[in-house]
C-alpha cells in the first residue's frame, strides 16, 4: 500500500493508480460518510445501464435482500443510509454509492456504525445481491428501471430544470456532455436485466474510483477495511474531457408551451481550459453571481423584468450559462440587456469594488467548504481532471492574484453558443 | 451584562450548548456555539407572516385587514435604504446574506466566514431601517408579480396551495405567501409602514447566531446597535373562526407534468403544541408512513408511489395543523384508498412495538443530523422559539414518548371526513 500525500488537507492511500482513498474526516461534524465515486466515460449505451444498477445495488443487500426489511434495518440503525446517485463530470459519468450515518459517539446501543456502513458499501459496490441465476433480483431491477424512467420524465415537471436541459443538450449535441445523466427515455425503457450485473460487476472493478471518507470517523480503520476487502482488476476505460474553446455562431431553439412565465437559458463557450479558469468565475461573478452583480440591478433591479437572473460558469467544461423566468413579451428585451452587461465588462466597465466583491464572494464560499461533508465531497470530485489537486488556501491566494485586466481578456474569450428559450403562452 | 441575564441550554443527547438572552430593549438573542466551524450564521427574525393580515395595536380600534403579502413585500424592501443597500455591504465582507418570508415568520440572514461582528451590525442596522417610496414600492411589484408567476408554473406548488385552499374556509393560510398581482397592486408605502412599525418591534423578534463567536462581541454589539423605541404592545392578530370541517374533499387541476400528482392533507383541531404533543405527532406519522412502514411497502410494491417523490409529515402553526402525504403517483384514488384502508386497519388494530421503537430511532438519528449544519440550526431553533418551544426539551423528551401515546395519537386524528385530495394531472 503506497501512501501518499497529494493535498494539504487530505491524506490519500493510492490502492492503484486508478483506486484512491481520500481522508476528509474532522471531529467537528456529528455523521460520517464513505462514497464511492466510479468515474466512467458519459455514454448513451451506458448512462441508463450504469444508473439503474447503482439503484438496484444500493436497495437491498445479500444480508438483507428484501428492500422494505433491509429500511426497516437502516432505520433501527439511526436512520443511517445506503444510497447512490448518478451525476454529469464533464464528459464523464459519477456514479456515486454512498453510506453514512450519525457517528459512533451518538449510537445509543453501542453500534459500531462505521464498520456497518463500510461492510454495507463494500458488499453494495463489490459482493450485491443476486438471484439464483446470477443476475440481479427481478423485481429490484423493475421496482428501479421504473423509478428510473420516473425520475427521468419528471425532470418535465420544473420548467427552470427542464429548460437548463434542454439547452445543455442542444449546447452540447456534438459532446458527450449533452447526454443526460440518466440516459434518455428510450434507453431506460430497453434496459434488460439479463447480463447486467456481470456488467456492474466489471465497472466496479476497472473504472476510476475515488473513496472519500469524511466527517466523524475513524478514517485508517475505515481504509483499511476498504483496502483489505477490495477487488481491482485492469482499467479498461479512458477518461476525457473535451473543451470547445470557440462558438462558431449563435444557435437558437425555441419552444412553446401552455405557462405563466417563459424561461430563456443562454450557453457561452469560455475559451478557457479548468486549470486557467479563475478569471472567467470572477468575471461570471461579477457578471451574475450575486443580488450585486451587473444582471441582478440591471435586469431585476432597474427594469423589474424578473425575479431571477443569473450566471453561473461550468468551468470543467469551458462553460457559462444564465438563466432567466421572464414574461414572453420581454424575452427579447432581456435578452438584449444581459448581452449589454456582459459586453460591459468585456470593455472593462467594471469597479475596483465589484471585483474585490466577486473575489470575497467566491473566497467565503471555498472558506466554508469544510463546514459541510457535502460541500468538501462537491469540492474534492470537481478538481479530479485537474492535474493538480488545489488546497482551499492556494486556490484563495491565486482569486488574489487575479487583476482586473485577467478578468477583462477572460470575459473577451467569452462567446455565446446557444439559445433556448421556453416559451409561454396561454 | 450580568451572568444572570444569561440562561444556558443543553442537550442531553449531543451535549451542545446554547445561550438565551432577554436583552434590555426586549429582544431576544440566542447564540449557539459551533466551535471549529469556519462559517458563522447570522439571522435577524420577525414573528410575522403571511397569515398576519388583520391586526391592531389598541384594543380601542377596529381590526384592519391588509392585502395578502404585505409581509413577504416587507421583506424585499427592507434590504434597501434611503443612501444604501444591504446587500453591497454585506457583499464587501465577503458575506452572503437573504431573507424569506414563512406563514408565520420572517428572517433576515446572512453566512460568513470573516468579518462577522461587522456582518451583525449591518443586519441589525438594516432591518431596523425602512424606506419605503411610491418609485421604490412600484419597481418591486414587477418583480414580485414575476416570482408570483414562477410558483403557477410549479405543480409542487399549486398542489399543495390547492390543498390548503380546500382545507381552510377562513384561515389565512389558504393564501398564497406571496400575495397575488391584484393584492401587491395595492400596497403603499404607508402600509408598508404601519405593518412594519406594528411588528418590527423588539419583543417579537429575535436575533440568532450560530458559529464559532464570542458571545460578550455579540451582545455589546446589540447594545450599541438596537435602537432605543418606546415600548410598544404586541399587536392583536385576527383570524376568524375557522370550521373543523373542510371545505372540498377533492380538487383537481391540469397541468405540464409528466405523471399525476397527489397530496393528501387531513385537516386537525389546531393548538398550541407543547414539545411531547409535536413529537408524538411526528413519531406517529413516521412509524405510520416512513420507508420502513407496512404502508409504504404496499404502496411501492403495487408501483402506486417513487421514493424520490413521495412525502409525508405533520404541518402546523397558530390555528392550523393537519398531516400531510404527497408525491407522484399513476393512480391517485387507488393511491388514496390504500392510505385510508391502511389508516383504518392500524386504529383498529394499533401499531406494532417494533414499528414504534424503529421510528423514534430513526428520528433520534435524523435530529442528530438536524444538529450539524450551522444553517439548519439556525433555523430550527428560531422556529421552535418562535411557537414557544425549545430545541433541546424536544429532542430529550423524544424518550418518554410510549407506544400508547401515539395509538393514542392515531386515534383522535386522520379522520376520513376531514380529508382533502388534492390532484395535479397532465394536461
Amino acid at each position: 500500500m503506497k501512501r501518499v500525500s497529494i493535498m494539504s488537507f487530505g491524506d490519500c492511500i493510492s490502492l492503484s493508480n486508478f483506486v484512491k482513498i481520500r481522508d476528509f474526516t474532522s471531529d467537528k461534524f456529528k455523521t460520517f460518510k464513505i462514497s464511492f465515486h466510479i468515474i466512467t466515460p458519459l455514454s448513451l449505451a451506458t448512462a441508463s445501464k450504469n444508473s439503474v444498477c447503482s439503484s438496484v445495488v444500493t436497495r437491498a443487500t445479500k444480508e438483507y435482500p428484501d428492500y422494505i426489511k433491509f429500511n426497516r434495518y437502516l432505520s433501527e440503525i439511526y436512520g443511517a443510509c445506503l444510497s447512490s446517485s448518478v451525476n454529469g463530470l464533464g464528459d464523464n459519468q459519477d456514479i456515486v454509492v454512498s453510506s453514512s450515518s450519525i457517528s459512533n459517539k451518538y449510537s445509543l446501543d453501542k453500534e459500531d456504525l462505521e464498520r456497518i456502513c463500510t461492510d454495507l458499501i463494500m458488499d453494495a459496490v463489490f459482493d450485491p445481491l443476486s438471484d439464483k441465476t446470477g443476475n440481479f433480483d427481478e423485481n429490484g431491477f423493475k421496482q428501479e428501471k421504473r423509478q428510473l424512467l420516473e425520475n427521468y420524465l419528471s425532470m418535465f415537471n420544473d420548467k427552470s430544470d427542464y429548460a437548463r436541459f434542454k439547452c445543455k443538450s442542444y449546447f452540447y449535441e456534438s459532446e458527450p456532455a449533452g447526454i443526460n445523466k440518466y440516459g434518455d427515455e428510450k434507453s431506460i425503457r430497453a434496459l434488460e436485466r439479463d447480463q447486467l450485473l456481470d456488467y456492474w460487476n466489471r465497472l466496479a472493478r476497472s473504472s476510476h474510483i475515488e473513496i472519500l471518507i469524511l466527517g466523524n470517523c475513524n478514517f485508517k480503520k475505515i481504509a483499511e477495511i476498504i483496502s483489505k476487502g477490495i477487488p481491482i482488476s485492469q482499467l479498461t476505460n479512458n477518461l476525457s474531457n473535451k473543451i470547445i474553446l470557440k462558438a462558431d455562431k449563435v444557435k437558437n431553439y425555441s419552444e412553446e408551451m401552455k405557462l405563466s412565465q417563459s424561461k430563456m437559458v443562454l450557453a457561452y463557450r469560455t475559451g478557457v481550459y479548468p486549470a486557467d479558469s479563475l478569471p472567467t468565475s470572477i468575471a461570471a461573478m461579477i457578471l451574475g453571481g450575486s443580488p450585486n452583480s451587473k444582471l441582478f440591478l440591471n435586469i431585476r433591479e432597474k427594469e423589474s423584468l424578473c425575479y431571477y437572473c443569473y450566471s453561473r460558469s461550468y468551468n470543467l467544461k469551458g462553460s457559462m450559462f444564465i438563466e432567466t423566468g421572464i414574461d414572453a413579451v420581454n424575452l427579447e428585451l432581456a435578452f438584449t440587456l444581459i448581452e449589454k452587461q456582459i459586453d460591459e465588462i468585456k470593455k472593462g466597465n467594471i469597479t475596483d469594488k465589484e471585483i474585490s466583491d466577486a473575489k470575497l464572494s467566491l473566497i467565503n464560499g471555498i472558506d466554508s467548504v469544510y463546514d459541510s461533508i457535502d460541500e468538501t465531497e462537491h469540492w474534492y470530485i470537481s478538481q479530479i481532471f485537474n492535474s493538480r489537486m488545489k488546497s482551499t488556501n492556494e486556490k484563495i491566494d491565486q482569486i488574489k492574484n487575479v487583476r482586473k485586466d485577467d478578468i477583462i481578456q477572460a470575459a473577451g474569450k467569452i462567446t455565446l453558443d446557444t439559445v433556448y428559450t421556453l416559451k409561454g403562452v396561454v | 451584562m450580568m451572568s444572570s441575564d444569561i440562561t444556558e441550554f443543553k442537550c442531553t443527547a449531543t451535549d451542545d450548548i446554547y445561550y438565551k438572552i432577554k436583552h434590555k430593549s426586549g429582544l431576544n438573542i440566542i447564540v449557539f456555539n459551533k466551535p471549529g466551524f469556519a462559517s458563522s450564521v447570522a439571522s435577524f427574525s420577525v414573528k410575522y407572516g403571511s397569515v398576519d393580515t388583520t391586526f391592531r395595536t389598541n384594543h380601542s380600534l377596529d381590526f384592519r385587514k391588509y392585502p395578502d403579502g404585505v409581509a413577504h413585500f416587507l421583506e424585499h424592501k427592507l434590504f434597501e435604504s434611503e443612501d444604501r443597500n444591504a446587500f453591497n455591504i454585506f457583499s464587501e465582507y465577503g458575506a452572503s446574506s437573504n431573507a424569506y418570508t414563512s406563514f408565520n415568520t420572517t428572517s433576515y440572514y446572512f453566512l460568513t466566514t470573516r468579518n462577522f461582528y461587522d456582518c451583525l451590525k449591518v443586519l441589525l442596522d438594516f432591518v431596523q431601517s425602512p424606506y419605503f417610496t411610491d418609485d421604490n414600492v412600484k419597481k418591486e411589484q414587477g418583480i414580485i408579480d414575476q416570482e408570483i408567476e414562477m410558483s403557477y408554473d410549479d405543480p409542487d406548488w399549486c398542489v399543495f396551495y390547492n390543498l390548503l385552499k380546500s382545507m381552510y374556509l377562513n384561515h389565512p393560510i389558504k393564501n398564497d405567501i406571496g400575495g397575488t398581482a391584484e393584492s401587491i397592486a395595492k400596497i403603499t408605502p404607508k402600509m408598508l409602514y404601519e405593518c412594519y412599525n406594528t411588528f418590527y418591534i423588539p419583543s417579537n423578534m429575535l436575533l440568532m447566531v450560530t458559529g464559532d463567536v464570542d458571545i460578550n462581541q455579540v451582545l455589546e454589539i446589540c447594545n450599541n446597535e438596537l435602537v432605543e423605541k418606546p415600548s410598544r404592545p404586541l399587536p392583536e392578530r385576527f383570524i376568524e373562526n375557522e370550521p373543523d370541517k373542510i371545505v372540498i374533499p377533492r380538487i383537481v387541476k391540469n397541468m405540464q407534468v409528466s405523471e399525476p400528482m397527489f397530496e393528501l392533507g387531513f385537516k386537525e383541531k389546531s393548538s398550541e403544541y407543547n414539545e411531547k404533543e409535536i413529537a408524538t405527532k411526528e413519531i406517529m406519522i413516521d412509524t405510520l408512513a416512513s420507508s420502513s412502514s407496512e404502508l409504504y411497502e404496499n404502496l411501492y410494491n403495487e408501483e402506486l408511489i417513487n421514493e424520490a417523490s413521495y412525502s409525508y409529515g405533520f404541518f402546523e402553526g397558530p390555528g392550523y395543523s393537519s398531516y400531510l402525504l404527497g408525491g407522484e403517483t399513476k393512480d391517485p384514488d387507488k393511491t388514496a384508498d390504500y392510505i385510508l384502508r391502511y389508516i383504518d386497519k392500524i386504529k383498529k388494530e394499533g401499531f406494532s412495538k417494533d414499528d414504534f421503537m424503529r421510528s423514534k430511532k430513526s428520528i433520534y438519528g435524523s435530529n442528530v443530523v438536524g444538529l450539524e449544519s450551522p444553517f439548519g440550526i439556525n433555523n430550527a431553533v428560531t422556529t421552535f422559539d418562535f411557537q414557544n418551544r425549545n430545541l433541546f426539551r424536544y429532542l430529550d423528551v423524544f424518550s418518554s414518548i410510549d407506544i400508547d401515546d401515539i395509538n393514542n395519537e392515531i386515534a383522535k386524528s386522520l379522520d376520513s371526513s376531514r380529508l382533502v385530495q388534492s390532484i395535479i394531472l397532465p394536461e
